[in-house]
């Protein structure tokens, strides 16, 4: 927004301007829907809370982060999610910058493939759980078929083993997710200045280093943005896992 | 012009180069689209022919996903013995209405952040982000004590009021960032015109951002459409989505793999209808206006 702004956009009405005004509904309800139950919940988890009817809640202070931590199960369950999203956001990361730079070469196309390569994000994440759930079962699932037919795997189900599980849960989200990131990529490697790879190039600076000094530090932000968002939507989201391992072993 | 310069400068085309290029692009677009091809054909075809997989090492064998008789059985138990057909009018209304509330007061509120000047502006932006980026958890557990203290527990009104959580931060960020894009002059020229503020907002600001709009819109309803946690928690029975449904097709006794993945098919493509329309601000959504195409 300009320095330069007519007085009369804020002239105030009881004391707020009109784009105070507009901007209230939308504060009142988000601090109605989202505030009030956050405090409300911090409020309750000093006590124990009460599930049958009649009994009163009791304050407990800290007792229950306390029992938290000494839960063992509970810090089993970090641990394996550390697993599984380290190692599905390092898969992304790197076939997510592969593909962008191999679409990025396409003279024609590259908008076609592009939409079909998003239709995996558009499906439920309990259902890409279920999809992958038949693929790898052990009877008739065709991933499953494929993986014992190239012969990685001698003998045994996929999802009854525990690594096999996690290997499974971090397919799926590969599937699901590397599209997103190569496309943020793609459009970051759009936006490099062209006059900086000129001169580069006119330096004699190889392939490898243009990309290294130039195309990496241009790209930062767009990586940083990129590799935030998946990692916030990775840990809110559990609907995946939940199915794949019916909510058994993992977090 | 850029795109052309670009190219010349960047690659001499050499046909190995292209080659491999097209060859990892197809490799990618067969892994994208085979779980789905196989879903879809899984589908329609009888659960005995959709059982059958070749001997491990029989690559030939494989030509058989393709010989059945195509069957709509599995739909006929997903609608008339599964019920499915109030789950998808439940996912419908819940979406649509939390998105119309989510879009009506996010662009109003977009305006007012995008051009007003607060005491706080910086923290009420941020404060507003954040609410779509905390864990669901953290907004779920309370909403559901209170919901069943309320009564709107598993109740309609009930889910949408949950899905607005989600729903308005995001389309109001999201719509903040299209009126940013309006050059504030046009709208200066209308108050010298003598035009109130309501009709500046009503005539220009909202038709120069109705793209985004639109697309603020769409992605409100698709993410509230596949919402698994929020339906399973708040919607209980009475306001039960498809997601919802979907999980319950797996029963102690046998998991109905016709019916889920009949119910897979239904869930997806309402939504590869939407994401194609919306196509160019799909990324700039999902990263909530940070990347443009």
């Amino acid at each position: 927004m300009s320095g330069r702004e007519l007085s009369v956009l804020h002239r105030r009405r009881h004391g707020l301007s009109f784009y105070g005004w507009v901007l209230i509904p939308a504060v009142f309800l988000l601090l109605l829907i989202t505030v009030y139950p956050f405090f409300w919940m911090i409020v309750m988890s000093l006590f124990k809370v009460a599930v049958r009817p009649g009994v009163k809640n009791e304050f407990v202070g800290f007792a229950n982060y306390v029992g938290l931590a000494k839960d063992s199960l509970f810090v089993h369950g970090w641990v394996i999610q550390a697993k599984y999203v380290g190692i599905s956001m390092a898969i992304e990361f790197i076939l997510g910058f592969a593909i962008a730079l191999f679409l990025n070469n396409m003279k024609r196309g590259a908008n076609v493939i592009t939409t079909i390569v998003l239709v995996p994000m558009m499906l439920a994440p309990v259902a890409v759980g279920f999809l992958y759930l038949y693929l790898f079962n052990s009877s008739f699932g065709w991933f499953y078929w494929f993986i014992r037919s190239i012969g990685i795997l001698k003998q045994g189900s996929i999802l009854g083993d525990m690594r096999w599980a996690l290997a499974a849960i971090i397919i799926a989200d590969v599937w699901e997710w590397t599209p997103f990131l190569a496309l943020v990529f793609l459009a970051g490697l759009k936006k490099v200045p062209l006059d900086q790879l000129e001169a580069a190039k006119c330096d004699g600076a190889p392939p490898i280093r243009r990309f290294i000094d130039v195309v990496l530090p241009n790209m930062t932000s767009v990586i940083v943005i990129g590799v935030l968002i998946r990692f916030m939507d990775i840990m809110r989201y559990i609907d995946k896992i939940f199915v794949i391992t019916d909510s058994c072993c993992c977090s | 012009m850029a795109a052309t310069s670009q190219e010349t400068i960047l690659k001499k085309k050499t046909p190995i180069g292209t080659i491999i290029t097209v060859i990892v692009l197809v490799i990618w677009i067969v892994w994208t689209l085979s779980p789905l091809f196989i879903t879809a054909i899984s589908s329609i075809k009888t659960t005995r022919e959709a059982f059958e997989t070749p001997e491990y090492g029989d690559w030939k064998g494989a030509i058989n996903i393709f010989r059945f008789k195509p069957t709509l059985v599995h739909f006929e138990t997903l609608f008339q013995i599964e019920g499915f057909g109030p789950y998808i009018w439940h996912g419908l209304v819940c979406s649509l209405s939390s998105a119309i509330i989510a879009v009506v007061l996010g662009t109003l509120g977009a305006y007012g952040l995008s051009r007003g000047k607060f005491k706080q502006e910086a923290n009420i932006s941020f404060w507003i982000i954040s609410t779509r980026m905390a864990p669901a958890v953290v907004v779920i557990v309370p909403l559901y004590y209170i919901f069943r203290r309320l009564g709107i527990l598993a109740t309609i009104p009930g889910l949408i009021v949950a899905y607005t959580t989600f729903n308005l931060p995001f389309s109001l960020w999201l719509i903040k960032g299209f009126f940013d894009d309006i050059p504030v002059e046009i709208e200066e020229a209308a108050f010298v015109d003598g035009d109130t503020h309501w009709d500046v907002f009503r005539k220009i600001a909202v038709p120069l951002a109705a793209p985004g709009i639109v697309a603020s819109f769409i992605l409100c309803v698709l993410i509230s459409w596949n919402d698994f946690l929020f339906a399973a928690v708040i919607g209980g029975h009475a306001a039960k989505t498809v997601p919802v449904g979907i999980t319950e097709l797996r029963t102690t006794v046998e998991v109905l793999w016709g019916p889920i993945n009949t119910a897979t098919i239904i869930l997806i493509i309402p939504m590869i209808a939407l994401g194609i329309l919306i196509r160019k601000y799909l990324i700039q959504g999902l990263t909530m206006g940070a990347v443009r195409e």
